[in-house]
């Protein structure tokens, strides 16, 4: 059975290599055209070997793969941070909205070469990247095309031909990257989506259709019910903040669920460092990360509630590294993949600028833990 | 001499089924409402009018039945087909006869072979009944694959849902 | 004090403990809870490869546009294109400008060098994780001929798949359908193999009797079909590499059809009927020897395994229409899945074991879709006049089937779909084709 070994890929790089070198015996016996004799690992020796063996080509390409990517991320990481930095548009709640805009060519991304700082929030053409801790291209606007996002960027059209698809192009732009899908006949993927996937089958129904997202926080307990039993607890203390701490281990992320739902409730924390947040403070921090946190729902890695921790400096931009704090759900592999998604929308969605937080209440959001929940967005 | 005439009679049902295969499945004239070109080449006796000869089974006895959507239940109109077929099998005792099922475009294609097969079977279940050997009479299913009718109404559907009687001489097997 | 005791009272005191530590911590972290992320491609871009030697340059430049041509034909990726490069790729090896595939959006580089030695092919390439700014994987070599270009580009695109997703990929495979030509109510039809994505088509049978619904084995080396050849539904085994085939011998009756491998490879589950009547039954592919496994008046057809081989899968009209059922294969009473409105049937296991696809159809349309093996979160993914059979791509992510338009004009055509519902399309082949069947990741 070759498709159902999911531990052969158990860990991305190592177990890729085995299964590639496995690949590699199996080329001989292949009785079809394709007579690969060999498969192997270049390493840089080896690579320098072959170079030199293959093409007159000086040796000096031989890559230093572990050095290299290193020495080139340093410098890169701290230079970014001035050059990007400029132009401190700090407005991570801008995304959501900048996101309406239709963009010119979708697929073009047509970053003018001299530009070599897209500090330019302006035309969002292009998507925010992955970048390292200090991003330096890093913009906080999304692409608007072949998505699917929680804000609905358009009204989806009605279900027309009754016998055909329901094709969902919400976004003003055309999808850049399905020209097969759109030159194809009638039916074409549904793939320019807005609030939901749409399948060709879904008309009104199907399962897909809920998770589009309330205007307010979907699948949530109401905050109400999720305190009752965690102030209970709490009662004894006159820690009036309604963020009890996880009991045990197997509760973190019951609890955590239950006080991230209390935080974010309109709740009135009346103690501590300043004044709370306010619900539309922290909505926005959460509109922000959202709309960096790209999931495949079709993916194992789409069944792990993922809970991340991270500091943040008074500028609203990361500190150190984002931690993983908790998982539920999928096995390692799916994890690791669950992780790097959301720690990549963290670090996103930073933008130059840092979040846009409210700096008198430092203390409030300077340690920020967030859950991860695909629940309602993957198939199964 | 006696084997002369299997050999003659081997050689009759080549020819009839040569000559009938390629055309029993459709074309513009699915009920053959014309003569089969070249059917009378096979040497049976002649034409419509000839009670003995496969064209008068397929046109004026008639060889097929119809049925309604997913069901295998024949139908009144279908039994009196299906005594003409049983008096012209009983009169013609050297004819073995292939049952085939059909099922219109709609179901799967696993689906309408089973669905194929069981309007074969309820088929030949009443010829036996009406005293035909059930060693003259066999099945088979074609499923959704062989439409006489290509239009996607219930017009054409109704005409593919069905079970056709096809004759030839042969030996008992 | 009972253990129950001294767990509630640790508890208690943990409780205790939680309680006080956000007043030390000031209010303790900021929690939020995010549910609603973005589904997007994820961009990359893939330099043409560099050609290590002279006249490598056609062949550098097929192959990686057929890398880029795998990847965004998944609809989990975007291909950047040249155009909107800043800078260009250094010799194989020399890691890319970060920066500037940065400001292009690039999260992913494939590079490449490609070398030809008469027909003779080394491919070899390196992922970069842009994001991270290093390389994600090592580098790899593949060698081959010139002829097997395509499968070369396959496996580089296969190997950048499963390094971003962390699942494996399904590019280096093969499909085995019916290549179907001539009018509706004289169609021929033949078997034939081809890549995944429609390239290298190979007949393997010709047109003179009827073929339908071929199943790869598990190893991808031997085909089961139905064959009309002797004026009766057979089942018949083809092997694929001498592209001989024979007829299997399966349990007495008047059709054999729908028949599929076990997961070994060495049985095969398979519908025969008999007096109107079809039942599933399980045979030896060696000894012949078969077990009956259904005894109903009612029709039981279109078997599949589970990926442990324990149960099966199947359609079965008992109820009234036909519906899907699990039973263990070595019998026991079936349990029914699906109870949605209209009628199931074609299901198919998927290679993770988690999903039954099926074919739905209800209110005159046909429906490709998927379900739990419980029968929970069915989810239909298409909507035609007639889509059925889905077969899955050997990592489980992809579903190809057959959608056939209507009417007199009506042909057959192959698409394929994501498991999310998203990106549907036909697949490029010339000529009409139906029933295909997903071989496995090749060697």
């Amino acid at each position: 059975m070759q498709w159902t070994p999911g531990s052969t890929v158990s860990s991305v790089g190592h177990g890729a290599l085995l299964v590639w070198l496995i690949m590699g015996w199996g080329f001989d016996s292949e009785p079809l055209p394709f007579d690969v004799s060999d498969v192997s690992i270049v390493t840089s020796e080896e690579y320098a070997a072959i170079v030199s063996a293959t093409t007159p080509a000086p040796s000096e390409n031989a890559p230093d793969a572990p050095v290299a990517p290193a020495v080139e991320t340093a410098p890169d990481t701290p230079v970014a941070e001035p050059e990007t930095a400029p132009p401190p548009p700090p407005d991570p709640v801008a995304p959501p909205a900048a996101d309406a805009p239709p963009p010119p060519a979708p697929d073009a991304l047509p970053v003018p070469p001299d530009t070599q700082a897209p500090v330019e929030p302006g035309p969002p053409q292009d998507e925010v990247v992955n970048a390292p801790n200090v991003s330096d291209s890093d913009r906080v606007i999304p692409r608007p095309s072949a998505r699917v996002m929680a804000q609905p960027v358009a009204p989806p059209p009605p279900d027309a031909a009754p016998d055909e698809v329901v094709r969902q192009e919400a976004a003003p732009a055309p999808a850049p990257d399905a020209p097969v899908v759109e030159e194809a006949q009638e039916e074409t993927a549904p793939e320019e989506a807005a609030t939901e996937i749409v399948t060709e089958a879904e008309a009104p129904s199907g399962r897909v259709t809920e998770t589009p997202r309330p205007p307010q926080r979907p699948n949530r307990p109401t905050p109400a019910p999720a305190l009752e039993p965690e102030t209970e607890l709490a009662e004894e203390t006159p820690e009036p903040e309604p963020e009890p701490a996880p009991q045990t281990d197997e509760d973190a992320i019951a609890a955590a669920l239950a006080a991230a739902a209390a935080v974010e409730a309109p709740a009135e924390p009346a103690l501590t460092p300043g004044p709370p947040m306010t619900g539309a403070e922290q909505e926005g921090f959460r509109v922000a990360v959202n709309a960096c946190w790209n999931v495949d729902p079709g993916s194992q890695a789409a069944m792990v509630t993922m809970t991340v921790a991270f500091d943040l400096d008074q500028g609203g931009r990361v500190q150190g590294d984002v931690r993983q704090v908790g998982a539920m759900g999928g096995d390692a592999n799916a994890t690791e993949i669950a992780f790097q998604a959301a720690r990549r929308a963290i670090l996103r969605c930073q933008g130059q600028g840092g979040y846009d937080l409210p700096a008198e209440k430092y203390d409030q959001w300077k340690e920020v833990e967030i859950t991860f929940d695909p629940s309602g967005m993957r198939l199964r | 001499m006696h084997m002369m005439t299997k050999i003659a009679l081997i050689g009759l049902a080549l020819a009839t089924s040569a000559c009938t295969r390629p055309d029993r499945f459709g074309g513009t004239d699915p009920i053959g409402t014309n003569p089969v070109a070249g059917q009378n080449a096979g040497g049976v006796s002649g034409g419509v009018s000839d009670p003995r000869s496969p064209q008068y089974f397929q046109q004026t006895v008639g060889d097929r039945v119809l049925f309604a959507v997913d069901t295998s239940t024949l139908s009144p109109q279908g039994i009196a087909t299906l005594d003409g077929q049983a008096n012209w099998l009983q009169t013609n005792a050297d004819y073995l006869a292939i049952i085939e099922g059909h099922a219109d475009e709609q179901g799967t294609r696993e689906y309408n072979l089973a669905l194929g097969a069981r309007r074969a079977n309820a088929v030949r279940e009443y010829l036996m009944s009406k005293g035909i050997p059930s060693n003259r009479l066999r099945t088979v299913s074609y499923g959704k694959e062989r439409p006489i009718e290509v239009c996607s109404n219930e017009a054409c559907y109704a005409k593919n849902r069905r079970a056709v009687t096809v004759i030839s001489i042969g030996q008992l097997s | 004090m009972t253990l129950k005791a001294v767990v509630i009272a640790g508890l208690v005191a943990l409780a205790s403990l939680g309680s006080a530590l956000p007043a030390l911590a000031q209010g303790g972290p900021l929690r939020l809870t995010i549910t609603d992320g973005v589904i997007e491609p994820l961009p990359f871009a893939v330099p043409v490869f560099t050609a290590e030697t002279a006249g490598a340059e056609g062949l550098a430049a097929d192959i990686s546009n057929l890398v880029a041509q795998d990847l965004t034909g998944t609809g989990l990726f975007r291909e950047i294109p040249a155009s909107a490069f800043i800078s260009q790729m250094g010799p194989f090896g020399t890691p890319p400008s970060y920066p500037d595939w940065r400001a292009i959006n690039a999260q992913a580089v494939i590079a490449g060098a490609v070398a030809v030695n008469g027909n003779q092919l080394t491919v070899k390439f390196r992922l970069y994780d842009i994001f991270t700014g290093a390389e994600l994987g090592e580098g790899l070599q593949f060698a081959g001929t010139t002829q097997g270009w395509r499968r070369m580009a396959h496996k580089v695109a296969d190997a950048a798949y499963s390094r971003i997703t962390g699942e494996l990929g399904y590019f280096d495979s093969r499909v085995v359908f019916v290549s179907e030509a001539g009018p509706k109510d004289n169609r021929q039809k033949r078997l034939a193999i081809m890549d995944y994505d429609g390239a290298n088509v190979q007949f393997l049978t010709d047109s003179s009797s009827l073929v339908l619904a071929p199943r790869f084995s598990p190893d991808g080396n031997r085909v089961l079909y139905t064959s009309y050849e002797s004026g009766f539904p057979r089942i018949n085994i083809l092997d694929v590499g001498s592209v001989t085939s024979r007829q299997l011998d399966t349990a007495p009756g008047e059709m054999a059809f729908s028949p599929r491998f076990s997961r070994d490879g060495s049985r095969v589950i398979y519908s025969l009927a008999n007096g109107g009547n079809t039942d599933l039954y399980i045979g030896d592919i060696a000894s012949g020897a078969s077990t009956r496994l259904t005894s109903a008046p009612s029709i039981e057809t279109a078997p599949s395994f589970s990926p442990d081989g324990s149960q099966i899968v199947f359609e079965s009209d008992r109820s009234g229409g036909s519906q899907l059922y699990i039973m263990p294969v070595n019998g026991g009473e079936p349990r029914r899945i699906s109870f949605g409105d209209g009628r199931y049937g074609t299901p198919v296991w998927s290679p993770r074991g988690d999903l039954v696809a099926f074919t739905k159809q209800n209110a005159g349309r046909f429906h490709i879709g998927v379900m739990r093996t419980d029968g929970s979160e069915e989810r239909l993914l298409t909507s035609s006049f007639l889509d059925e059979g889905p077969t899955w791509s050997p990592n489980g992510r992809v579903l190809m089937f057959t959608r056939e338009t209507q009417g007199a004009e009506g042909t057959s055509q192959l698409y394929s779909v994501d498991i999310s519902g998203r990106n549907l399309k036909p697949v490029d082949l010339v000529g009409g084709a139906s029933d295909p069947s997903w071989g496995p990741l090749q060697p």
